[in-house]
């Protein structure tokens, strides 16, 4: 995972819970990085591990914090760094949602070592949509959840996102039904 | 020509894959316009001429139809009249040659500059690297500050870490500062315990109260060790260990480092033995008072923890330097090997850090504090060395160090070190039994030249001597010296009448009274244990060079110092050293009643004068005297002997400091013996007992000591020792000094002269102790203590109060010298 994950995952925890919170997660997590460089990549496991320590010293399951953590990315990481790209990713929630295939391939094709998910659009309506997430790292579906609710908060759209297939339910791919006004 | 169907995309798709394209026509008028470049150039409409759309253009080709249709490989920016941006792209003929198109999209290297053009992504083609190209730099910039981040971090981190250093090392000084000054406050109540308890000691007791006694003074010495060993730790610790670098004999230092031990050594019967490898030089560059402070520190423990066989130190070494080099360096590795009780492996690991022994129940059952090793350790390390430890419990320990040195010049050598003519040739047999000792003898006696051959008991010893070669010199163990021996001995000679066989006996320090009477009347030298090289050296080129004793009459009897008779020092070349004229005196007197004629001198720069125009064999050396101390003194004389290649004079030390750590100051400055004052005849005797290799022990029963408690009684009895008319001389000159010596101590005082002070009150302290004067010494001693410390305010009532205890004892002084001169 490239560092940007987890300056978020440090980022949303400085913000909401103060600095020592987040030096108490660094050490039951075991890591010991000074700070994250967005653009190097990181064992993934340094970021599960983080995950996991946030969910043990917040008191806060697992899910719940991995949701935050995407809300957050969109909202406050990637608004501070990618502030600018993010907006010219589209003008719309709609727009951004339809551009996000090419957008990771974009994300791919710049940070190679990422592996970054694919994300595939169906049922497109004018007021929704069905968003396929395929990605080979489990566990992950409720940070995309969050990254969907970021988005509409983002771009102003009350939405609605409903995970209507999920692989640990035995599907392929997770799918994620995102309904806005 | 090509079966593939012509490429003609419809506009609106050819638009979505160049959406900032624009054709012209040959009257350069703009016919199709891309949809993302009108957003961002509203100039741009249909049948605008170019020219007005585009101020600039890169490069200088003429904007001409023609010369633009021919410039299809050429890359053109082109700058709007409208907008901050570029255009870049080329020109190419299409709809033969009736239209040129433009194609290209906007050169963008700032993030933001989409969103500033009003575009979207959605607005370039999906094959256009523009955006990603800008997501890199996005990637790039993030990463760059990301990293600023980090050199912010960890610069903060190190200051922290530089601070928190820095207070842990204030805080270590602080500690180090602590402990020395509690060491130096507890050491002056302590040593007024020692002091009195050794007065008690000379009074007349009773086996119960000796016995308490001697606990009292046997514990406060634990102590004293103790609180100096914390002491040196912690000034190693504040990192004020310094070394030295200066020539020095490797052998010599091994000698002296196994002389700290050999009493105990001896009093637990093991044989202590050193040897070097023979591929080693003996003359190194280097620190030797922290190398003995080392192998004393290991051979003690070593001794400490053995109950039975022995301890041996070997030192071997690789060279390090270039051949040829002048003085290359070694890496020398010592190691003590002992029998002992040896160490469980999980604590060795852990030996050489502070307040650490083998186990916990050690401590209680051999003392000591647990620092030894952890200094050891420091000074290794000083010495850029490493230390380490093996051992299998209930077999024994080694103890090895590893250190560079440098070779020293071989100018440095002493006589030990070449083959003297009278030696080559010669056959000396040891009989000795211990492997180890008869090593180290023969590797010495082999550089001199002498054929050595070794039995390590007397059945090989009289194979040797059976139908051989006869030896010129016997050398015999105690271990191999008992009726047996002594036969073999006598058997020996009687079978040479015409050959002087030498006999050289050794045995260790106090133990020659057990050796057969006749084996020590009939041998020629005796030697204590551990056999130092150059006795060893000096004992054989006399006996060598000597006249047999059949010429001079026959054998020897007996040595009739050692077995009760006077001592008599007469021949013996004695040098004093003291600032004090009385003590010089007292020094005279007391040599005197032993024989000897000394020569006086007053301080260390006389003394170090005198000994370079005589030759003497004996220096009596006070430590503190103005001018030049004792230890200056010491070390002067060594440097000077050995640069001009002399043989060593034996320096006793003479002081009233009868600390352990002052005595082993004495030894780092070269020095061979320590004797405290008061001056007395016994202390002054078994030390030159000591020099001549014969029993250093201890009273004669039927010489009675002075007693010290009282001055009445001390003085009756130096006068009867020494002669009435000297000592009430020697009295009344120290009672009308008093009013003198108290106005120049207070005048000292008040014009601030604290280390002046404290030299008269050592001088004076010494006077005290001479003459029984039991609570005035204590009183100068504590002067002495507070003159180099901050409290000196106490100092006024000190004196006074010193000299006032013995203007108590005037009156009845005065009325004994009267008696002693009238008698």
């Amino acid at each position: 995972m490239y560092g940007m994950v987890n300056k978020a995952i440090e980022d949303f925890v400085c913000s909401n819970f103060g600095e020592e919170s987040w030096l108490r997660i660094k050490a039951e997590a075991g890591v010991d990085v000074v700070a994250f460089v967005s653009n190097e990549p990181y064992p993934d496991e340094v970021t599960f591990k983080l995950v996991g320590a946030s969910s043990d010293v917040l008191n806060i399951p697992v899910d719940k914090v991995l949701h935050s953590f995407g809300e957050h990315w969109i909202l406050r990481t990637a608004r501070e760094g990618y502030g600018e790209m993010l907006d010219a990713n589209g003008k719309t929630l709609s727009e951004f949602l339809k551009n996000l295939p090419n957008f990771h391939t974009r994300v791919a094709m710049i940070f190679p070592a990422l592996d970054p998910p694919r994300f595939e659009v169906s049922d497109e309506g004018p007021n929704s949509l069905r968003l396929h997430y395929f990605t080979h790292r489990a566990g992950l579906s409720m940070f995309v959840a969050g990254l969907l609710s970021g988005l509409g908060k983002m771009y102003d759209t009350p939405a609605e996102i409903c995970h209507d297939v999920s692989r640990d339910e035995g599907a392929d791919h997770d799918e994620f039904v995102v309904t806005w006004e | 020509m090509s079966d593939a169907p012509e490429i003609r995309p419809d506009f609106d798709l050819f638009d979505t894959c160049f959406p900032f394209h624009f054709s012209l026509d040959s009257e350069m008028r703009l016919r199709h316009v891309g949809r993302s470049l009108r957003t961002i150039l509203p100039a741009a409409q249909v049948g605008a001429n170019v020219s007005d759309c585009f101020r600039k253009h890169r490069p200088a080709v003429a904007l001409e139809f023609q010369k633009l249709a021919e410039s299809s490989d050429i890359l053109f920016l082109l700058e709007p009249t409208e907008g901050d941006f570029l255009l870049r792209g080329q020109f190419v003929s299409c709809n033969s040659g009736q239209l040129l198109l433009f194609l290209g999209s906007p050169w963008l290297t700032e993030p933001g500059s989409v969103q500033r053009l009003g575009l979207t992504f959605d607005s370039f083609a999906v094959h256009d690297p523009v955006v990603d190209m800008l997501q890199v730099i996005q990637a790039q910039l993030t990463g760059l500050e990301d990293v600023k981040t980090l050199a912010s971090k960890l610069s903060e981190n190190s200051v922290q870490l530089r601070n928190a250093k820095e207070a842990a090392e204030a805080a270590n000084s602080a500690k180090s500062d602590f402990l020395a000054v509690m060491s130096h406050e507890i050491r002056t109540p302590l040593n007024g315990i020692i002091g009195f308890t050794n007065l008690l000691l000379e009074a007349d007791l009773a086996a119960q109260e000796r016995d308490f006694a001697n606990t009292i003074r046997s514990s406060s010495q634990s102590l004293l060790t103790l609180i100096n060993e914390i002491l040196d730790f912690s000034r190693i610790e504040a990192g004020k260990i310094e070394l030295e670098s200066q020539p020095f004999s490797l052998p010599q230092c091994l000698e002296e480092a196994l002389d700290v031990a050999s009493a105990e050594a001896a009093r637990k019967r093991l044989e202590l033995t050193w040897s070097k490898a023979e591929s080693l030089p003996s003359l190194f560059e280097g620190d030797a008072a922290r190398l003995r402070q080392l192998l004393v520190n290991l051979i003690g423990n070593a001794v400490k923890f053995t109950a039975e066989g022995d301890v041996s130190v070997t030192v071997d070494g690789a060279k390090k330097g270039l051949p040829g080099a002048p003085a290359p360096f070694w890496e020398l590795t010592f190691s003590v090997s002992d029998t002992g009780v040896g160490i469980a492996p999980s604590r060795i690991d852990h030996l050489f850090d502070p307040f650490t022994q083998g186990d916990a129940s050690t401590m209680r059952r051999f003392g000591g504090t647990g620092l030894g090793l952890a200094i050891c350790r420091r000074i290794v390390e000083a010495m850029t060395g490493r230390i380490w430890a093996e051992s299998t419990e209930n077999r024994g320990s080694t103890f090895c160090f590893s250190i560079p040195m440098r070779e020293a010049p071989a100018s440095h050598a002493d006589n030990t070190e070449v083959s003297p003519a009278g030696m080559d040739g010669r056959l000396l047999l040891i009989l000795v039994s211990n492997g180890n000792l008869a090593n180290q003898l023969a590797t010495s006696t082999a550089v001199w030249g002498l054929d050595t051959v070794i039995a390590h008991d007397l059945d090989e010893a009289f194979g040797r001597t059976n139908g051989n070669p006869v030896p010129d010199v016997l050398v015999i163990d105690e271990s191999l010296a008992d009726a047996a021996g002594l036969a073999f001995v006598e058997k020996l000679r009687s079978e040479h009448p015409s050959r002087w066989i030498r006999v050289v006996t050794l045995s260790a320090p106090g133990r020659l009274a057990e050796l057969p009477p006749a084996l020590v009347r009939l041998a020629d030298r005796h030697l204590s244990k551990p056999v130092h090289r150059s006795q060893l050296f000096d004992s054989l080129q006399e006996l060598l060079d000597a006249t047999s004793p059949e010429d001079r009459g026959g054998y020897p009897e007996s040595d009739a110092s050692v077995h009760g008779t006077p001592f008599s020092g007469k021949g013996l070349r004695i040098l004093v050293a003291d600032d004090s004229r009385t003590n010089r005196k007292l020094a005279r007197l007391t040599l005197e009643r032993l024989g000897c004629q000394p020569d006086l001198v007053a301080n260390g720069a006389e003394a170090v004068a005198a000994i370079k125009s005589r030759t003497y064999d004996v220096l009596f050396l006070d430590l503190h005297m103005p001018v030049m101390d004792g230890f200056e003194a010491a070390k002067s004389i060594r440097e000077w002997e050995s640069h001009e290649s002399r043989s060593p004079i034996h320096i006793i030390a003479f002081t009233a400091n009868a600390f352990q750590k002052t005595a082993n100051n004495c030894i780092a400055y070269g020095m061979n013996d320590f004797i405290t004052k008061p001056v007395e005849t016994r202390t002054m005797r078994d030390a030159l007992l000591r020099f001549m290799n014969l029993s250093g022990s201890s009273s004669d029963p039927e010489e009675p000591s002075i007693p010290r408690g009282n001055p009445l009684e001390v003085i009756r009895a130096l006068a009867e020792e020494l002669g009435r008319e000297a000592i009430c001389e020697l009295i009344r000159e120290f009672l009308s000094s008093i009013p003198a010596t108290r106005r120049k101590m207070e005048k000292l005082h008040e014009t601030g002269e604290q280390e002046n002070v404290r030299m008269e009150a050592h001088s004076f302290k010494a006077l005290c102790a001479s003459y029984g004067f039991a609570n005035a010494m204590v009183q100068a001693d504590a002067i002495e203590e507070a003159g180099g410390s901050p409290d000196s305010e106490q100092i006024p009532e000190l004196i006074g109060g010193m000299f006032e205890s013995i203007e108590a004892h005037r009156a009845s002084v005065e009325l004994l010298l009267e008696e002693l001169a009238g008698d």
